[in-house]
């Protein structure tokens, strides 16, 4: 569904936490996600003061109870999802290894700052990363070349750009339009995803007036609306690759777990449903390996297994 | 030089109810999903009572929680589809972020898909044309079709399809082929099946006007001259909708607003405009407007006007596919005079099709 | 038709017409026409301008050299021929395969362990998919999920055949079909599971998926 989403509503303390939630409901937003901002994340262990193991603290404590979220969406029809979300600022290019810990990976979105040019290489390269934030509190100093970005673009990387520090203060106002410029130009508009990153709740914007902040960043309409809607939605898709599927291939579910809509899987999915009646002793399996009879108890399959004509030529054929 | 897209359109047309060639039958029995309809009476005090009572008569409801397939039985299509002229259309889904359903009164049941729903729902559809790279699929099912019955493969490929979605809210409006069969049937039958139905109230909006400049209009005068005897049209539309909107008192101070009705003008002793909200039925607008034809003419009215508001939501807006960029306009006013010449403008989002 | 024969008298005799100094061209052409049968000339044309016949260091055409392939396997035209993989029209019977569905039901179980999936430590649960990458799927009872095509959506059946990019399945109509497997997602349930998995990425024959190394390509999005 491309639904309105902010994708970074910073963590804070409960109350406040409650306010931004429900001022982003009224507001429009279908999907929200909270982000647990951490930037001792990726700083080697020497540099750190302390010695104490650091400890990444895990998405359920981050996501509000059902209670409160049940409370926002009283009396509404419209759907209201809470996502975790941690980022993480990548000073060096040697620490992102840590980004593949189990612990990061809990998170339903992950997104990374990076910091120097080679840094951002990195994270638009190789990194596993679904969100490269783009600093609006200063100016981009990284060159940015079609090289650098054709591999995140491909990849389904998507850039993102706060404009709550614009409603605070006047030069970072000058920082994002002008970083954004810059970005647009070599992205041509295409994956990039515009949110909050509020510190109050009067710095949400709805999802209509931010889409018509896009215009100011060389984007045309549709482009502009994309940005809170479709790009958004790509990024959950993105994640949802990440997370649930292994190597983007496999994903598993319980049952019980399905959605009503998906139900008729486990249906279709039962071989024996309404058919006949199936005696299996009887019926021999060595009816259907006609040529190797030995290779019954092979687990893996056997061409020959299949209905072979005899063949005119004499060729060696490839047995598994 | 980048090209920019408008934020809405506006189709203009002149000509006479009496002209073989026009086509306002048209425009009105193909808008087919009315979500408000309001009337504007110069120099006058009060709307008939025959149009309000055709407004709070009119039989219309809003049903919860109905699944697809119940749209695809036979029972529904020959008790319902066929058997009369049937609008339903799917409430509190936005056509640019969700599903939208609705069904036409010539029988055709259209689906708005996200792309997610649509690779999930396995039925054949084509990219909405409402627009460039907008990822909406429309999926259209004749109901009416002969080849529609159970049995056949489609038939019970499009049932099992719809099985598989989600349930949807509507809002319901009937009128029966035969004059006989209460409208309230369908409320039965929904109930019969489980689904809660209740009756929709019509909301009724008035605002009066008094000692109201209103403007001096020649059908035959678009636009202004020298001369200055007709307003402009596009002036008019709008002064139109400011009166809607219940702005009356605007001559005063030019701090406030700089806005004034447009030239030449005269001064009436009373306006009124009245609108009605709910769900209206095409064939009951096509007798609202043939009465306040007949209406203005013996009530020897300078002018009348009518505006239909579709919905925002709306899949299809006339025939064509509907879209909400940022504005979901589909909306037509008849501005009538009494030599039964007429003006009709036609407002729609700026991304839409033409009609 | 006659291959060999005398020369003509006029080229014997030396103080013939036809050798008396011309341009270069017109005594060629001449003698051309007059000696050469009719169906060679077009009448009406000066066709022999633009008639060149190489007598002499003539290239022999060219002959591809013959491809030095691995002889061992079949060739894509070979099986075509010999119909190795096709069964015929009336052997399609859903009930036949019901046997080999049973024994890829007992090769995953034994291969996998489905208990994992209940612990909340997401290690094994890795494992456990690592080996579904690289499991066969002959015999295994598949549904099409989500598609980009939609008459494909629905479609099940026991794969009989995993080529690079299809699944031949047997529907329960006893029906064969072959489904592509770009742009959908496959499921198919083991015990109270179910199991998604994402065709674009999964495009490799079965046997190479056991060497080849899944990398992180992208989102689940067709």
């Amino acid at each position: 569904m491309a639904a309105p989403m902010d994708l970074n509503i910073p963590h804070c303390d409960e109350n406040l936490l409650k306010e931004k939630l429900c001022m982003s409901h009224q507001l429009g937003y279908e999907v929200v996600a909270i982000n647990y901002y951490d930037p001792e994340l990726l700083i080697p262990k020497k540099q750190k003061k302390k010695d104490d193991a650091h400890q990444v603290k895990s998405p359920d404590k981050i996501l509000p109870s059902k209670e409160v979220l049940q409370s926002i969406t009283k009396g509404s029809r419209k759907p209201f999802k809470v996502l975790s979300r941690v980022s993480t600022i990548l000073t060096e290019e040697t620490q992102a290894h840590k980004l593949i810990s189990e612990e990061v990976q809990q998170f339903d979105l992950i997104a990374v700052q990076p910091t120097s040019e080679k840094t951002f290489l990195q994270a638009c390269q190789t990194l596993n990363v679904d969100i490269i934030t783009i600093d609006v509190t200063e100016k981009f100093n990284m060159k940015m070349r079609r090289q650098t970005i054709s591999p995140a673009l491909e990849r389904g990387v998507y850039f993102e750009l706060q404009y709550s520090p614009s409603i605070r203060d006047s030069t970072y106002r000058q920082y994002l339009i002008a970083n954004a410029q810059k970005l647009m130009f070599w992205c041509k508009g295409k994956n990039v995803i515009l949110t909050s990153g509020c510190e109050k709740a009067m710095e949400l914007r709805g999802p209509y007036d931010v889409a018509n902040l896009g215009l100011l960043f060389d984007l045309n309409e549709n482009q502009a609306k994309d940005t809170v809607m479709k790009n958004c939605q790509a990024v959950l898709s993105h994640s949802e690759g990440r997370k649930d599927y292994t190597k983007s291939t496999i994903k598993v579910e319980k049952v019980k777990e399905l959605s009503k809509t998906d139900m008729w899987i486990v249906d279709k999915s039962d071989a024996l449903q309404n058919c006949e009646e199936f005696d299996l002793e009887n019926n021999a399996v060595s009816d259907l390996h006609q040529f190797d009879s030995s290779d019954n108890d092979d687990e893996e399959e056997d061409h020959d297994s299949d209905a072979v004509e005899s063949e005119p030529k004499k060729i060696k054929l490839m047995t598994t | 030089m980048k090209r920019v897209v408008p934020t809405g359109k506006l189709i203009f047309e002149r000509t006479s109810f009496l002209n073989e060639n026009e086509k306002h039958l048209q425009c009105i029995l193909t808008h087919s999903f009315n979500s408000s309809i309001g009337v504007f009476l110069p120099e006058h005090d009060c709307v008939p009572r025959i149009l309000g009572d055709m407004m709070d008569d009119q039989m219309s409801y809003y049903v919860e929680q109905v699944p697809l397939n119940l749209l695809t039985e036979t029972d529904f299509i020959k008790g319902f589809v066929q058997a009369g002229s049937l609008c339903m259309i799917s409430y509190g889904t936005c056509i640019d972020s969700d599903d939208c359903v609705a069904v036409t009164p010539e029988g055709m049941l259209v689906m708005s898909l996200c792309k997610d729903t649509y690779q999930r729902c396995g039925l054949d559809g084509h990219l909405s044309k409402a627009g460039k790279n907008i990822e909406k699929f429309v999926v259209k099912v004749d109901l009416k079709s002969d080849k529609f019955y159970p049995g056949t493969k489609y038939y019970d490929r499009v049932q099992w399809c719809l099985s598989q979605m989600a349930n949807f809210d509507f809002l319901v409006t009937w009128i029966p082929n035969d004059g006989k069969v209460c409208p309230s049937s369908i409320q039965n039958f929904f109930k019969t099946k489980s689904i809660q139905c209740n009756r929709l109230k019509v909301n009724k909006t008035n605002h009066e006007f008094k000692n109201f400049n209103i403007p001096i209009i020649d059908p035959a005068v678009i636009e202004t001259d020298s001369e200055q005897k007709s307003c402009n049209y596009d002036e008019v539309f709008e002064w139109l909708g400011a009166c809607a909107v219940g702005i009356d008192d605007y001559e005063g101070d030019d701090y406030l607003s700089t806005y004034s009705c447009p030239t030449p003008n005269k001064q009436a002793s009373y306006c009124i405009y009245t609108q009605y909200e709910g769900i209206i039925h095409p064939s009951i607008v096509k007798q609202y407007i043939n009465y306040l034809r007949q209406f203005m003419k013996d009530k020897k009215l300078p002018w009348s006007s009518v505006t239909v508001h579709g919905f925002v939501d709306s899949p299809l807006s006339w025939i064509y596919d509907h879209g909400f960029h940022n504005n979901g306009d589909n909306i037509y006013t008849f501005l009538m005079f009494p030599n039964d010449e007429y003006w009709l403008y036609r407002a729609i989002g700026g991304q839409d099709i033409c009609p | 038709m006659e291959l060999y024969c005398t020369l003509p008298k006029s080229v014997k005799d030396p103080s013939d017409q036809h050798k008396k100094k011309k341009k270069g061209n017109e005594t060629i052409n001449d003698f051309l026409t007059e000696f050469l049968p009719n169906k060679r000339i077009k009448t009406g044309e000066n066709s022999l301008k633009d008639k060149v016949l190489m007598l002499d260091s003539v290239r022999q055409k060219w002959e591809k050299p013959l491809k030095t392939k691995c002889r061992n396997s079949l060739s894509a035209k070979d099986r075509r021929r010999f119909k190795v993989f096709d069964i015929e029209q009336g052997e399609h019977r859903f009930n036949d395969y019901i046997p080999l569905h049973k024994m890829w039901q007992e090769y995953m179980m034994a291969s996998l362990d489905i208990k994992r999936y209940n612990l909340p430590n997401p290690g094994p649960k890795k494992e456990n998919n690592e080996r579904l990458l690289k499991a066969d799927y002959h015999g295994c009872m598949i549904t099409v999920r989500k598609t980009k095509c939609p008459s494909l959506l629905g479609q099940s059946g026991i794969v009989l055949m995993e080529t690079k990019n299809t699944f031949k399945i047997v529907t329960k109509d006893n029906k064969l079909k072959i489904l592509p497997k770009m742009n959908s997602l496959f499921s198919f349930t083991i015990k109270e599971f179910v199991f998604t998995i994402h065709g674009s990425q999964f495009c490799s024959k079965s046997s190479m998926r056991v060497r080849k190394k899944f990398k992180f390509k992208g989102s689940a999005d067709l």
